[in-house]
């Protein structure tokens, strides 16, 4: 199995939870992997309640609404409620659908999605595993969810969803150029494919941020800005599930329970590509002010898991921002934008960090003299 | 923990930069093979859809200058990149008969009238990327790079061979091409990750030792023995014939030349490199565990050639289509050559000068054999034999060549043929393989049968119309001409040629 | 710790050797597919399970990420019907088939277990991927390069077969 640091979580839970230590020996192992599953599983239905319910009132005070008022105050409880509902809906298969696999395409979808949060850290220790491999294996294990999709998409035997799985595999495959050239790029400035390697290159004065690492850093994150919306398959590049065209897409079969574990998936996934942008280009989990980052204790901890969330929160509002603003684009469009625009963009700032790695390596504008004493 | 803690070790990189550095200066036929392809590419895609004639030119070009370079190349043999290649005198006189056969390539493509026009910007840039494959699998010694080599030759070819317009046979052809290659290929590839395990090492050279130590294992017999079934796809020789006529009949003529003598060179070269390492003349092969059946190297090689021979000429006999006779008889020349290798003996190069030799003459011969055909079917427009009646009154100057080109690949005197395929047979007799040496005898009597059938048609038979044909335009008649005055020639500097007297392998 | 060292291999090689079973016997061309894509994620399974880890994720990021999405695409855009590929069996290549695979497959067995292997790598599980770039930037410069080069010939290439039949029409 890949490495892992002493840190991780699973040797943390065994602190927390002693009883574990106590079942019969031969448990160990199967109960650690349940625990340790649990807490993604988690922390992704939590995002996806959280998600859905801002989601409903951003676009709703975008369009001067209330938005859900009902249940709790300010309709927090109206995703927990229509999430009961849904699991309380009939389990419906069309008969002329591929059975085995419409079941189980939302299960891949889901699980690509769980396979992400392993490798996102939240805290210096508080990250699954801290893979040797993690940039990388985030980029590999994000074409499973949609292997999910297409799936769907077939499994449904539904022109419309066909359509939505094409274009979603279109899509996914056109963009994962510009996202892998931005990764590349990241690690190229990081020296490391490890995860939590890549933040603690950015510990200190923000001014360590990659996003200010060197002067093209910031065409990289809004390439990568733009090219993780394709990815999402988030407004305006939802060619795949186009309301007005294709009913809605890959999951017009899907109903139920099934659906609300695709529309979690899919939070979830905006929740890892919002701290993606966050861990890659905007300091992780530090907040950039040297001496709040340097807090030790549960306090400490608090903080830095803070300023992630609130780092990703953001830019999650930014994707909704983004979706209730701007309309589709074509399909023509999206391709351009892709081939033609980010593609070299991305190539030319690629090259340009390489160089300015190799003449100036290690604290990028801070090496350059202008700001005595503010690095590490 | 962090990378950026790692320095990098100074002196190390620059022994390293040095090192490629000198890697670089035994390279520079293939770099500039490399720019003219992308240039090529680009200039096809950014200044001209229109002048694709000037691709042309480009590519000739390209190809000629990589030309010279291959006869400047430093001549003391050395290792290349860390033991990916082999420079030696060997690998460049390969490289030189495959850059000369381009050369031919691109002269012929714009001799085809059935191709100008026709994204020429692309199928150049596609044939030097075919041509830098071949170069490398010409000095290739490292298996990884053997591999990488054969695929770039391979993948090039499938693209070229479907150029031919409004073809659907093209299109089948390079369908047919494709398929069957990537089965080679993958067959190719097993081997070699079989030998990684057993030797733990890449390099080709490595085989050499561990041939000895590992003779009687079965294990090793058969991951050769995919290896050298990927390599006989190459060389079109049996089992992996099969695609041949098929291939050879679609594909445009110009590119069905330089598949039959650029991609069969490669493969010999590859072939010959792999086999030395091996050692055939001390006694090496499969030998089944319990020590009752052994095969030796010597004669799995002498089995193929002798089936190869025989299935290609007697295909042959039966065909209408030109292009799929000469595809045949491509075979059958397989055959032929792999008799040289089957004698090879690596104390004195014996099978080595035969086989080389044997190519170079089997370059201007089928490639001359080829312009005909082209110059032919522009004015006929027909590649059926049928087509060729009365051809000797009414072209009587393409008739006369192709006859010089026919006796030379029956080997018949006065033509290069005839030496060349004197020198395998010698070779074959010396190593005493006399049972091979009398197969090929009666291969060839038979071989004469069809190619003499051509020769009846142009001379003896008349056609229905009388009036001779325009004469060819002045590239046709350089290029047959041009081609026809080595194969005469190399018959009076014969075995003198001193070029493939000193052939030596790196290792 | 090592009978589940075990269990993992097992059920590695099962998810790995089963499903390539199953793309035998599935009679829609888009099952057999998702078999496939089953098979090579148990063989990127096994990679890990070896400490190969970027080889491990190279697969998944190249086999599930490229190669079967573009296969599943093509299935797609290509069927019109539900393809049976029972139907494109011939009987008669039955015995035939069965005998070569039978030959081909003892003769494997023998091998793997007759030969004596030669291991290289190390038994320790080290991180692979700094070792990769070093040997990429340095031994196996010259293949790295020339992958360039075939990558660019398919690229080329690919569109150049596309698009001739729709520059003709």
């Amino acid at each position: 199995m890949p490495e892992t640091t002493t840190g991780a979580l699973i040797y943390q839970i065994l602190e927390l939870l002693p009883f574990l230590k106590e079942l019969p020996e031969f448990l160990h192992i199967p109960m650690l992997m349940f625990v340790t599953g649990l807490i993604p599983v988690t922390v992704i239905s939590l995002v996806g309640l959280v998600g859905v319910y801002m989601e409903r009132k951003v676009s709703a005070f975008m369009q001067i609404r209330l938005g859900p008022m009902e249940y709790g105050p300010w309709g927090t409880l109206q995703t927990l409620a229509d999430g009961i509902k849904l699991m309380g809906k009939e389990d419906i298969i069309p008969r002329e659908a591929d059975k085995p696999l419409f079941i189980l395409a939302p299960i891949a979808a889901f699980v690509g999605v769980f396979l992400l949060f392993i490798a996102i850290p939240f805290d210096r220790d508080i990250i699954v595993v801290d893979l040797n491999v993690g940039i990388f294996y985030l980029a590999a294990v994000a074409s499973i969810e949609v292997v999910g999709i297409i799936m769907a998409g077939w499994a449904s035997n539904n022109k419309w969803s066909l359509l939505g799985a094409m274009r979603e595999a279109a899509q996914v495959v056109a963009y994962e150029i510009p996202v892998g050239i931005c990764l590349v790029t990241v690690v190229i400035v990081s020296g490391s494919f490890s995860m939590v390697d890549i933040v603690e290159e950015q510990k200190g004065l923000f001014l360590n941020w990659f996003i200010f690492r060197n002067p093209v850093m910031w065409v990289v994150f809004i390439a990568f800005i733009i090219a993780s919306l394709a990815e999402l398959k988030r407004a305006p590049f939802d060619l795949p599930e186009a309301e007005s065209e294709l009913v809605s897409g890959f999951h017009t079969e899907y109903s139920g329970m099934r659906f609300s574990i695709f529309f979690i998936a899919e939070y979830g996934a905006m929740f890892v590509a919002s701290a993606l942008i966050a861990i890659l280009f905007l300091g992780g989990y530090y907040t950039g002010i040297p001496f709040l980052d340097n807090i030790d204790g549960i306090l400490g901890i608090l903080i830095r898991v803070g300023a992630l969330f609130g780092k990703a929160f953001a830019f999650l509002f930014l994707q909704m921002w983004i979706r209730w603003t701007l309309p589709r684009i074509r399909l023509d469009q999206m391709f351009y934008l892709c081939y033609k625009v980010l593609v070299p963009f991305g190539f030319v700032a690629m090259i340009i960090t390489a160089f300015w790695q190799m003449v100036l390596p290690g604290d990028g504008f801070m090496s350059l003299g202008w700001a005595p004493g503010l690095g590490k | 923990m962090l990378a950026a803690t790692k320095q990098l070790d100074t002196k190390a990189f620059a022994e390293f930069v040095s090192g490629v550095g000198d890697s670089v200066a035994g390279f520079w036929p293939e770099i500039v093979l490399g720019i003219t392809l992308c240039a090529v590419l680009l200039y096809d895609l950014v200044l001209s859809r229109e002048r694709s004639k000037n691709t042309a030119y480009m590519a000739f070009g390209g190809t000629l200058l990589s030309l010279a370079l291959v006869f400047m190349l430093p001549s003391e043999p050395r290792s290349l990149f860390s033991g990916m290649l082999a420079l030696d005198s060997f690998s460049t006189f390969f490289k030189a008969v495959i850059l000369i056969g381009t050369l031919v390539t691109v002269a012929l493509t714009q001799l085809d009238k059935e191709n100008i026009g026709a994204r020429l910007g692309e199928y150049y840039g596609i044939l030097l990327a075919a041509v830098l494959g071949m170069m490398l699998m010409a000095s290739s010694t490292n298996m990884i790079m053997i591999y990488l080599a054969v695929e770039l030759a391979s993948l090039s070819s499938y693209v070229i061979v479907a150029h031919r317009r409004q073809s659907r046979i093209g299109s089948e052809a390079s369908l047919k091409y494709a398929i069957y290659g990537s089965v080679a290929s993958a067959l190719m590839l097993y081997g070699i990750s079989l030998l990684f395990g057993m030797t733990g090492s890449l390099s080709v050279m490595g085989l050499a030792d561990l041939g000895i130590r590992m003779a009687t294992d079965v294990g090793f017999g058969i991951a050769v023995g995919l290896v050298l079934a990927g390599l006989a796809y190459k060389m079109a020789a049996f089992p992996m014939h099969f695609w041949v006529p098929d291939v050879y009949q679609g594909a445009p003529t110009a590119v069905t030349a330089f598949l039959s003598v650029a991609s069969k060179t490669a493969a010999f070269a590859i072939l010959l490199r792999f086999m030395a390492s091996l050692d055939p003349g001390s006694a090496t092969g499969i030998k089944m565990a319990d020590g009752g059946l052994f095969l030796d190297w010597t004669s799995i090689l002498a089995v193929a050639a002798a089936v190869t021979m025989t299935l290609g000429n007697l295909a042959a006999l039966f065909q209408t289509n030109i292009k799929r006779m000469l595809g045949y008889s491509s075979i059958a020349h397989a055959g032929y050559i792999l008799m040289g290798v089957a004698a090879l003996e690596v104390s004195d190069y014996a099978g080595f000068k035969a086989v080389a030799f044997y190519l170079l003459v089997y370059l201007f011969t089928n490639l001359g054999a080829f312009a005909v055909v082209i110059v032919v079917s522009n004015q006929v427009k027909s590649e059926e034999i049928e087509a060729y009646k009365g051809l000797g009154t009414r072209m009587w100057l393409p008739a006369l060549l192709l006859t010089i080109f026919l006796f030379s690949l029956i080997g018949m005197p006065p033509t290069a043929g005839f030496t060349g395929k004197f020198l395998l047979f010698r070779a074959a007799i010396d190593k005493g393989l006399y049972w091979l040496a009398i197969m090929g005898g009666i291969n060839t009597a038979v071989s004469v049968y069809y190619y003499m059938r051509i020769l009846k048609f142009m001379y003896l038979e008349d056609s229905a119309e009388k009036t001779p044909y325009p004469a060819p335009c002045l590239l046709g008649k350089v290029l047959t001409v041009g081609l026809a005055l080595p194969v005469l020639l190399l018959f009076f500097l014969g075995a003198a040629a001193g070029w493939t007297k000193n052939l030596s392998l790196l290792g | 710790m090592s009978f589940y060292e075990g269990l993992l291999f097992y059920l590695l090689a099962a998810t790995a050797v089963l499903p390539g079973v199953m793309i035998l016997f599935s009679r829609d061309i888009v099952h057999a597919a998702f078999w496939l894509l089953a098979s090579l994620a148990g063989v990127a399974g096994l990679y890990l399970y070896l400490g190969a880890d970027f080889l491990g994720f190279t697969q998944v990021m190249i086999y599930i990420g490229g190669i079967m999405i573009l296969i599943i695409f093509g299935l797609m855009v290509t069927h019109k019907q539900k393809i049976s590929l029972s139907q494109l069996a011939q009987k008669r290549l039955l015995v035939p088939a069965v005998i070569t695979g039978g030959i081909i497959l003892t003769a494997l067995l023998y091998v793997i277990n007759k030969t004596t292997w030669k291991p290289t790598a190390s038994e320790e599980m080290e991180p692979t991927s700094a070792d990769i770039g070093y040997l990429l930037m340095s031994d196996y410069l010259l293949p790295f390069e020339i992958a360039s080069i075939v990558l660019l010939v398919g690229l080329v290439g690919g569109v150049y077969i596309a698009r001739r039949k729709e520059r003709e029409a």
